[in-house]
């Protein structure tokens, strides 16, 4: 089942980001937040977070995305800390 | 069991730039008197503007004839309509000849077998009219005057031709396996899966598309339809993406 995490992005509306196939959700205390993926792919929320504060709002949202039913696909995320940028390598 | 969803996106079965019809003349309009287009900078006689030739205003849309052959002054030319501001100062005009404003001519065109009356005609500023008769292999007569090689702004030469029922132009748009859906600007969606290309590049897809006509529009009915297609029943498996009226795609990368 594809599950989402729907991210408000500055200037950029709301972003879908996949929730499978996550290995790795990390950031620096206060830097930007990597979600990397089984593949190899990475995506890069830029922010300017606190003591971790954003990375471990991603982590729980994806956990609680995935342990929702089937057709709750899109999970809409109130981000602590705005993103002001999404990259994708 | 595999579950895979796709979107069906429509995209043009034809995509070309018009060598025809090529406007007797166009420019900017000087003043707005009633019953006549003035322009300093032409000369329409010379033009081999006649009356009964097709008169547009570019900039409102609205088009009238040429009502009597001019023949002096040269800047001047009288028209059917005379209602007082058809045109104002620094509209956008153009004089097609008489018959011809409602063409769509390419030289390099292979319409005949391609082509069908109805098809939908998009120009390059997003403008529509569906296709009357096909003319030729390289002339289709359409329902609106929407074609024309000059003036280059706004684009009426280049043309996407689209069918709106099951066609060659539905393209299957996988939706499994997307990591994300990134806003680029106002014309293109970029979508990028996890699994990666065979050589280890990224895997993404540019989706271009007309102007949007508010902002974020084509991502916000992107998002929506991955979002709708996984919360259907998984026997649904290709699922229409549903545009608003004059929004299309033009291509994907």
């Amino acid at each position: 089942m594809e599950k989402y995490l729907s991210i408000p992005v500055t200037n950029a509306g709301n972003q879908l980001i996949s929730c499978n196939g996550v290995i790795s959700v990390t950031s620096s205390a206060t830097g930007n937040v990597t979600l990397t993926y089984k593949s190899g792919t990475a995506i890069v929320l830029a922010t300017t977070q606190v003591a971790y504060s954003l990375r471990s709002q991603i982590q729980n949202e994806i956990s609680l995305a995935l342990a929702t039913g089937w057709t709750n696909v899109s999970r809409v995320v109130s981000v602590v800390n705005a993103v002001t940028g999404v990259t994708i390598s | 069991m595999v579950m895979e969803k796709f979107l069906i996106l429509n995209l043009p079965i034809d995509v070309g730039t018009a060598t025809g019809p090529a406007p007797l003349i166009y420019g900017d309009a000087d003043t707005s008197a009633a019953g006549f287009l003035t322009d300093a900078l032409a000369n329409f006689p010379t033009a081999s503007v006649a009356a009964g030739d097709y008169v547009l205003n570019i900039t409102t849309g609205q088009s009238t004839t040429v009502s009597v052959t001019p023949v002096t002054p040269v800047t001047e030319v009288a028209i059917t309509n005379v209602t007082d501001g058809f045109f104002t100062a620094g509209d956008q005009y153009r004089i097609m000849t008489a018959g011809e404003e409602m063409l769509l001519v390419d030289s390099t065109g292979t319409f005949s077998s391609l082509i069908s009356v109805g098809d939908i005609v998009q120009n390059g500023a997003g403008q529509e009219a569906a296709v009357v008769t096909v003319d030729s292999n390289t002339q289709l007569t359409l329902s609106a005057a929407i074609m024309s090689t000059f003036p280059a702004s706004p684009d009426a030469d280049t043309y996407y031709i689209y069918r709106d029922s099951n066609n060659d132009g539905d393209r299957l748009f996988n939706i499994s396996g997307i990591a994300t859906v990134a806003y680029t600007d106002s014309y293109v969606c970029t979508v990028s899966y996890i699994d990666r290309k065979r050589n280890g590049n990224l895997n993404d897809l540019a989706i271009y598309h007309t102007a949007d006509s508010s902002s974020l529009q084509f991502h916000n009915i992107l998002n929506s339809a991955i979002v709708n297609a996984y919360e259907r029943q998984w026997k649904d498996v290709s699922i229409p993406l549903v545009l608003p009226q004059g929004m299309r795609i033009v291509g994907i990368v």
